[in-house]
């Protein structure tokens, strides 16, 4: 009996170290597997699912096979690393820039430059399709081994109710912006929350937007290649820092609280009408999905980062409405069993159909991608306003191809770790504030010179 | 008066060891010593060789190089730049006095005062207690709330008894002034409960004879704690002290779920894993090696130091 026991509790030991790897893929129905596993952001799959049923429609000998979760990032990175081709999915999502790079060095991704010279539908390449300033981040060595996936719009949301009610208008300029705060003020509200407790309150891409907005495209661009100290001294860049002290320092405009709220606690307050704008981005509705559903009369909408100069152009006297958007990757892994039925639901993916369906299922956000569609009128006011900002904005990606960069040794906003927004707010007054931006521009330009020299 | 207990290679019962069991009891001894070799000896020696290399962006193909003292330069160049690094280590250092000094003797009166059951000394035992089975996730979440500036009761009491505006109380974990003071009260209010346990626990195994002993001769009650008590608990209390030499290098988590790092509340070991975030291995493999050459002897210190303060009681 003894020796039973002790033969069983072997057996038990070994069954559990082996049965983590006996999950195959067993079911069989004579169809291909395309297998994704995804990413599942604050948005949701629905857009996924839909994608995937489409395709399966038009590919009737394929099923997709998805697999979601908000970890995956890791599960991915494990999968890639451990290399057992049955575990590793055909399409796989990522958001860390740091990952890529090193599955690329380690040939764990496949390179599919070909499929960005392949057509997606009416003649049109998929190079064409995407958009340029979205490519850059996901092109190393001179080759492509990914796709941008999302986009994201950022830049201010309004209570769009508040504003009808009061006859606010939309601000195009920061003149205008801090006037309208003046005006929001005398109705007894508080014209913006902040999330000053985490993220830098969400304003280091409004930032990035007023820079780039103000610098003008060849200047920005000049800026994110990063090549010498002396990027960190353009005008822009201080003009930005102001704007900040100007609003997180001014305790007028700025919901009290706002220093310690994260970004959920600002967004709230923002819901219950207790201030009219925040600085946010387009996963904005999605996020907080379920609190709304609390206030069935609030309706907000977003605008871009308003133009620093009067005029609403850049230095050159361009138009010109900036966006910051965001990137994240999709891939296919060089051990994926169906790599050219990936490719082709890649590129499935990017016909205006699919663009399309991506924007209504995440409730107006889009994809790096040329869109045809203008009215989308179907959409919720916030979406609308966001697809606005989209097609009228010019949407970058901040990132830099500078090894430094890459490395992590070097960011775009240097002084005080980075945490320049919070440096600023802990200003004891406007004043402080405005020679705190000053003092922060010459402290970059000091770290960058040791980084990157003349 | 002592019982020894007699270890023989043999089953409980008395059975001799067979040949079986002893295929069995290597089997069973593999695993964990598989598991040490792949996880710890691989994962440190590999950590060792990765502080001297890192990935060359310049290279036409992103390629590794070896880069030698380059990692450790680049902590001096960070520790010059910003004020993170150096606030860092202040913060992970500030845990040895709030560990040692102020919590231990808290635990220390808390658990004596437990075993001298005073009136309602089973409540509290499990209110002492409650914090410690909770996670700490969940905890903090209760902790960040008692100080939130909409919902917190903090506030709301300091508003609304004491009478202050809003715009006068701080915003307690991002203002630089209290953020950190605050995670060291979390330290106390999170960790006490167990130490309290682990003391009374150890209290209740002092012989009552001793204590009785005492007692006739007219030991009062401080130094019936100070001399008595802590002596024969000291194995307890000085695996605390050393627990609470550790916490300067490995706290992490309390930092990362009350305030990310905000207000300047990062301890030595949470900077690291930000940067492993980063994404920045190589650099991140450097920085734990220089915190094992100061951590290693510190620990070895406290460790010969506690074993100086009492000799071990006999009892």
């Amino acid at each position: 009996m003894k020796k039973f026991v002790k033969i069983l509790c072997l057996a038990l030991a070994f069954l559990m170290m082996f049965s983590l790897g006996a999950c195959g893929n067993r079911e069989d129905d004579g169809k291909i597997k395309l297998k994704i596993s995804f990413f599942k952001a604050g948005f949701g799959d629905e857009w996924l699912v839909k994608t995937a049923e489409a395709f399966e429609d038009s590919h009737p000998d394929v099923k997709v096979v998805l697999e979601g979760h908000a970890n995956m990032e890791q599960l991915v990175k494990n999968r890639l690393e451990a290399g057992n081709a049955d575990k590793i999915a055909d399409i796989v999502s990522i958001t860390n820039m740091t990952f890529y790079h090193d599955y690329i060095r380690k040939g764990y991704l496949e390179d599919i430059s070909d499929l960005y010279e392949m057509e997606v539908e009416n003649g049109k390449k998929f190079i064409d399709v995407v958009l340029p300033q979205f490519t850059d981040y996901v092109k190393v060595n001179d080759k492509y081994y990914g796709i941008p996936w999302e986009g994201a719009v950022t830049g201010f949301a309004y209570n769009k109710k508040m504003f009808e009610q009061y006859g606010w208008e939309v601000p195009t300029t920061m003149k205008e912006f801090f006037e309208l705060c003046d005006e929001i003020k005398s109705e007894g509200i508080a014209p913006i929350v902040y999330c000053g407790g985490i993220a830098e309150g969400y304003f280091q891409n409004i930032m990035l937007s007023w820079m780039f907005q103000y610098e003008g495209i060849e200047s920005g661009e000049e800026f994110f290649a990063l090549e010498s100290a002396d990027v960190f001294k353009k005008e822009g860049r201080k003009l930005a820092y102001e704007q900040v002290a100007k609003i997180v320092c001014n305790k007028d405009i700025v919901l009290s609280g706002s220093k310690g709220f994260d970004h959920l606690a600002a967004q709230r307050e923002f819901i219950q009408g207790n201030a009219a704008m925040i600085p946010t981005g387009s996963w904005l509705q999605t996020e907080m999905s379920e609190f709304l559903e609390g206030f069935p009369n609030f309706e907000m909408a977003m605008f871009a980062a308003p133009a620093i100069n009067d005029d609403g152009k850049d230095k050159n006297g361009n138009d010109l409405t900036v966006s910051v958007g965001n990137g994240d990757i999709l891939a296919i892994p060089s051990k994926a069993a169906n790599k050219e039925l990936a490719k082709e639901f890649l590129l499935f993916m990017s016909t205006q159909e699919m663009l399309n369906l991506y924007v209504e299922k995440t409730g107006g956000n889009p994809r790096p991608y040329v869109y045809e569609k203008t009215d989308w009128s179907n959409l919720s006011a916030f979406g609308e306003s966001v697809m606005e900002i989209w097609n009228s904005a010019y949407n970058i990606f901040p990132y830099s191809n500078n090894p430094l960069y890459l490395s992590g040794d070097i960011g775009f906003w240097l002084a005080e770790a980075g945490q320049c927004v919070t440096y600023l707010q802990n200003s004891s007054s406007l004043t402080e504030g405005i020679s705190r931006a000053s003092l922060l521009v010459n402290k970059d330009y000091e770290l960058a010179l040791d980084k990157l020299g003349k | 008066m002592k019982e020894k207990v007699k270890h023989t290679l043999s089953t409980p019962s008395g059975d001799k060891l067979w040949k079986g069991d002893k295929i069995f009891i290597v089997l069973m001894i593999a695993i964990p010593m598989l598991h040490f070799a792949l996880f710890t000896l691989y994962v440190n020696f590999d950590s060792f060789i990765m502080a001297f290399q890192d990935v060359d962006y310049t290279a036409e193909v992103n390629t590794l190089k070896w880069v030698g003292l380059d990692n450790f330069k680049k902590f001096f160049t960070e520790w010059g730049e910003n004020d993170l690094w150096m606030r860092a280590v202040i913060n992970s250092f500030g845990y040895l006095p709030v560990t040692v000094c102020v919590m231990l003797p808290l635990s220390i009166f808390a658990g004596y005062f437990l075993y001298r059951k005073i009136p309602l000394s089973g409540l509290y035992k499990i209110l002492f207690f409650l914090p410690s089975i909770i996670s700490i996730v969940v905890l903090a979440i209760v902790f960040r709330n008692m100080f939130d500036a909409s919902i917190g009761p903090i506030n709301w009491i300091l508003e609304n008894i004491f009478k202050m505006s809003k715009d006068d109380i701080p915003n307690w974990l991002v203002d630089e002034k209290y953020a950190m003071w605050i995670l060291y009260l979390y330290a106390i209010w999170a960790g006490i409960g167990y130490n309290v346990v682990l003391l009374f626990g150890a209290m209740t195994r002092v012989p009552t004879e001793v204590i009785e002993s005492g007692r006739l001769d007219g030991v009062g009650i401080f130094r019936e704690m100070f001399q008595i008590f802590v002596p024969i608990i000291w194995p307890t209390v000085s695996t605390m002290i050393i627990f609470g030499v550790t916490t300067i290098f490995t706290q992490y988590i309390h930092p990362m779920v009350l305030t990310s790092g905000n207000g300047k509340t990062y301890t030595i070991a949470y900077l690291i894993i930000s940067k492993v975030n980063q994404g920045r291995l190589y650099y991140s493999a450097a920085l734990g090696i220089m915190l094992i050459v100061i951590a290693l002897p510190m620990i070895e210190f406290t460790k010969w130091l506690t074993g100086k303060i009492y000799d071990t009681v006999e009892t």
